[in-house]
C-alpha cells in the first residue's frame, strides 16, 4: 500500500530533484536507474502522466508510481 | 556450423540502436526465428570479415541480466552457455550512465565485452566529447568503439574490434562492506555448494555471491537447493543489513549505479535538453485530438495510395485470367481462372493495404511517437484489462490481426500479451471492411457511412467488453504500475523501416500463396462438383442452415460463412456465386446487417488463427479464442436478427 506522502514525487512542481528513498521495491524503476541519489528532473506535472528525465532519458509515469518515489 | 564460424552476441537495453547496427553488421543475411521454447524472437545473421565468418545473434533488450524477466533469463542463459562467444554490448550514449550498468554486470559475470557507443552522432551534435581510451582504462582495457549504425559509422571499426577481440580477464570493485560480504559468501561457496546446475559450475563465483545478495530469483533457489549455504549467506546478508538499515537488494543497484557514475566522472558531462512537445502529446485531451489526426492521415494515405496500386493489381488479374483461359486446356480452365487466379487475386488485391499499413506504422514507431501513443492509452486500456502495450497490435489489427497479434510480442506483460492477442482479432481487418464496405453500398446506400460506424461500434464494445470479461475471470493478472520510456524524436531510418514492412508483408504475401491458394482450389471444387446444381457445398451449407436460419440466413449464407474461414473476403465473392450475382434481390437490409456483423465478429480467419497458435504456443488458448468468437457471433447474430425483426424490419 502505497502512502501520500508531501514530498513525493507526484506533488512536485516542475525542476530538478533528488531521489531519497522509493517506497515499493520496484524493479522497473531501478532499471531505469531511478535509485536513492539519482537526480530526477519533473518536465510535466499536469494532466495525463507525468514526465520526467532521469538523465538524458525521458519517462511517462503514472501517478501511483510517482507518488512512490520521495524526492527532496 | 563450420568450424572457424565464431558466435557474437550482441546485448544492450532497450532503444540503444541495437537492430539497425544488428542489420549495419549482417546485410541480407539474417534467420529469424524464436529461441527454444518460448515466442521470444531470435534473429541470427552473418558477417564475414576478412578470412573469418561470424554468426551474430542479436539477444533480446534487457536492462539488467537478473533472471526476473522472459527476456533477462534468455540473454543471461545464452551468455553463460556460450562463454566462448564475444559479445558486444550496445550503448546508447545519449545514457550512458544507465546503460553502463549492464555492462558492469556483464563483466561480474566473468566477460569482457567490446563496449560499443551507438548514437555517437547525437551526442557530438550537443557538444559534448567523450573519451573513448580513458573510458577502455577505466573499464579494464575493454575495448571501445564509437559507432552511429544509422548513419554508418564507426561500422568498420567494430568488425575489426570484433575480428582482434581476446578476451581480457577484468574486474570491477564495489564498496568495501559489499565486497567483504561477497568474500564471506564466497569462501564457503566451495564448501556449501554441492548441488549445484550445469549452468552455474560455468560462473564466477563472485558472481553467485553478489546475485544471492540482489535477490536473483534462479541464484536464490540454487542457494535454497544447498541449505547450509543459504542459511550462511542469509546471516551474511542480515548483517549487512543491520549497518545499511535498508534492504541489500537495493544496495546492490544502487552500488553498480555508483560506479557507473565514477567511471564517467571527468570523461563525460551530460547535457540536458528540454522539449516541450512531450506534455501536449501525453495530454488527455490533445493528446488523443493529435492521435484521432495522426490517424486520419495514415488511413487517408494507406487507403488513398493503396487504391492507386489496387486498380492495376485488378487490372493484373483480368487480364492474366484472360489470357491463361485461353491456353489451359478446356477441363481445366474453371478451376484455374474462377479458382486459382480469381481467388487468390482476390486477397492479393488487399497487399497494397497491408504493405502501406506496416510501412505507416513502421515510420511512426521508428520516429519515437508510437510510444507516446502506448503511454497516451495506458489508462483507458487499463480499465479494460489491457495495457498501453496493446494498443498498437489492436491499431496494426484493423489493417490485418496477423501482423496485430505479431506485435504483441513487444507487451511486456504475458498475461495482459496474452489477452491481447485473444481480443485483437476482433477489430475489423482490411478484409472484413471489404465485407462491411460491399454490404454498405449494396443495402445502404444513403446509410452507408452510418452502417459501417455501426458495425465498427459494435465490435469495438465487444473488444472492450471480453477484454474486461477475461481480465476479470479468466486471466488473472496484478494490475501493472506504469512506466514508460519516451526515446527521443528522431528520423526515420529508412533502411530499418523498408526491411521492417517487408518482412510484416512477406507473411501476408505467403499466406497468399499457401492457405488462400488451397482454400481457393477447394472453394472451386466444393461449389461445383458433383454438379453446380447440387453441390457438396450446398450440402455443407444445409446442414448448417438449421442454426444460421434462426439469424436469418439461408445455406447460402452459411457456405458463405465457411469459406469465410479461410478468408474473410471470399464472404462476398461465395455470396456473389451462390446468389449468382444477385445478392441485392436475395437479401433484405436487416438480414446484410446481421450476416455482416456476424462475419466480422466470428471465427477469424485461417491464417489469424495458425498466428494465434505460434503466438500462444498453446493449443488450449486458440481453441478457446476460436470457440468464444463462434459463440458470441452466434448470440450475437441471433439477438441481433430478432429485435430487428421486432423493430418491424423483415
Amino acid at each position: 500500500m502505497v502512502i501520500v506522502m508531501a514530498d513525493s514525487l507526484a506533488d512536485k512542481k516542475l525542476g530538478t530533484y533528488t531521489v531519497k528513498e522509493i517506497k515499493s521495491a520496484c524493479n522497473k524503476l531501478y532499471n531505469l536507474g531511478i535509485v536513492p541519489g539519482a537526480r530526477i528532473t519533473v518536465i510535466s506535472n499536469d494532466r495525463g502522466p507525468i514526465i520526467v528525465r532521469v538523465g538524458n532519458c525521458k519517462l511517462a509515469m503514472g501517478r501511483g508510481m510517482a507518488r512512490s518515489i520521495i524526492v527532496e | 556450423m563450420s568450424k572457424n564460424q565464431k558466435i557474437v552476441g550482441l546485448t544492450g537495453q532497450p532503444n540503444v540502436g541495437k537492430t539497425t547496427l544488428f542489420n549495419a553488421l549482417t546485410g541480407m543475411s539474417q534467420r529469424i526465428g524464436n529461441w527454444p521454447g518460448v515466442t521470444v524472437e531470435k534473429k541470427e545473421g552473418i558477417l564475414k570479415y576478412k578470412d573469418t565468418e561470424f554468426n551474430i545473434v542479436d539477444l533480446p533488450g534487457i536492462y539488467s541480466l537478473k533472471s526476473d524477466s522472459l527476456d533477462q533469463k534468455i540473454a543471461r542463459d545464452f551468455i553463460i552457455e556460450n562463454e566462448d562467444s564475444i559479445l558486444v554490448d550496445v550503448i546508447d550514449t545519449n545514457n550512458i550512465n544507465r546503460n553502463l550498468y549492464l555492462t558492469l554486470q556483464l563483466i561480474e559475470l566473468g566477460r569482457s565485452p567490446i563496449v560499443c557507443l551507438n548514437f555517437i552522432d547525437e551526442v557530438e551534435k550537443h557538444d559534448v566529447k567523450l573519451d573513448e581510451k580513458k573510458l577502455s582504462e577505466k573499464l579494464g582495457g575493454l575495448p571501445v568503439i564509437k559507432t552511429s549504425a544509422r548513419y554508418k559509422i564507426g561500422i568498420e571499426d567494430l568488425k575489426e574490434a570484433i575480428y582482434n577481440y581476446k578476451p581480457i580477464s577484468c574486474e570491477i570493485k564495489y564498496s568495501e562492506l559489499l565486497e567483504n560480504a561477497i568474500e564471506k559468501i564466497v569462501d564457503k561457496l566451495d564448501e556449501y555448494l554441492t548441488n549445484i546446475d550445469e549452468k552455474f559450475k560455468k560462473v564466477p563465483k563472485r558472481y553467485l555471491a553478489l546475485s544471492f545478495l540482489e535477490g536473483d530469483p534462479e541464484v536464490v533457489e540454487l542457494f535454497k537447493k544447498n541449505g547450509e549455504l543459504l542459511s550462511h549467506a542469509n546471516r551474511i546478508k542480515e548483517e549487512i543489513e543491520r549497518e545499511i538499515k535498508h534492504d541489500v537488494e537495493s544496495y546492490v543497484v544502487e552500488q553498480r549505479y555508483k560506479k557507473a557514475d565514477e567511471i564517467l566522472k571527468g570523461i563525460w558531462t551530460e547535457s540536458i535538453v528540454y522539449d516541450d512537445i512531450d506534455k501536449i502529446l501525453l495530454h488527455p485531451i490533445y493528446g488523443f485530438v493529435i492521435f484521432a489526426f495522426i490517424m486520419y492521415i495514415l488511413y487517408s494515405f494507406v487507403i488513398g495510395v493503396g487504391d492507386i496500386f489496387i486498380e492495376y493489381i485488378e487490372m493484373f488479374f483480368e487480364y492474366l485470367g484472360g489470357y491463361v483461359g485461353g491456353i489451359v486446356p478446356e477441363p481445366y480452365t474453371g478451376v484455374v481462372v474462377d479458382g486459382i487466379i480469381g481467388g487468390v487475386g482476390g486477397v492479393l488485391v488487399f497487399f497494397p493495404y497491408i504493405a502501406f499499413m506496416m510501412l505507416s506504422l513502421a515510420i511512426l514507431e521508428d520516429c519515437g511517437y508510437l510510444s507516446r501513443v502506448t503511454a497516451l492509452f495506458h489508462k483507458m486500456m487499463a480499465k479494460i484489462g489491457l495495457s498501453g502495450g496493446s494498443t498498437i497490435p489492436i491499431m496494426v489489427s484493423f489493417g490485418c490481426a496477423v501482423p496485430g497479434l505479431m506485435a504483441t510480442r513487444s507487451i511486456s506483460d504475458p498475461m495482459k500479451r496474452l489477452i491481447t492477442i485473444l481480443v485483437a482479432p476482433l477489430a475489423p481487418c482490411a478484409a472484413r471492411f471489404v465485407v462491411i464496405g460491399f454490404m454498405a453500398t449494396a443495402f445502404f446506400s444513403q446509410y452507408a457511412n452510418l452502417f459501417a460506424l455501426s458495425i465498427l461500434l459494435i465490435s469495438l464494445s465487444l473488444m472492450g467488453i471480453i477484454a474486461y470479461l477475461i481480465s476479470k475471470f479468466i486471466v488473472k493478472g496484478k494490475p501493472e504500475e506504469p512506466i514508460f520510456e519516451l526515446p527521443p524524436y528522431r528520423l526515420p531510418d529508412w533502411n530499418y523501416i523498408l526491411k521492417r514492412t517487408w518482412a510484416y508483408s512477406k507473411s501476408f504475401l505467403k499466406r497468399a500463396g499457401t492457405i488462400i491458394l488451397a482454400g481457393s482450389i477447394l472453394f472451386y471444387y466444393l461449389l461445383n462438383y458433383p454438379n453446380p446444381d447440387n453441390s457438396y457445398g450446398m450440402m455443407l451449407g444445409k446442414m448448417l442452415e438449421s442454426i444460421t436460419l434462426l439469424m436469418g440466413i439461408d445455406w447460402r449464407g452459411a457456405l458463405a460463412l465457411i469459406f469465410g474461414i479461410i478468408a474473410k473476403e471470399l464472404v462476398v465473392s461465395t455470396l456473389e456465386i451462390a446468389y449468382n450475382g444477385n445478392i441485392v434481390g436475395a437479401l433484405t437490409p436487416l438480414k446484410a446487417f446481421v450476416l455482416t456483423l456476424v462475419t466480422v465478429v466470428y471465427i477469424p480467419c485461417l491464417a489469424t488463427v495458425a498466428t494465434l497458435h505460434y503466438e500462444t504456443n498453446n493449443l488450449k488458448w486458440t481453441l478457446f479464442a476460436v470457440g468464444y468468437n463462434l459463440a458470441l457471433a452466434t448470440t450475437l447474430g441471433i439477438v441481433a436478427y430478432n429485435i430487428g425483426r421486432l423493430l418491424g424490419f423483415s
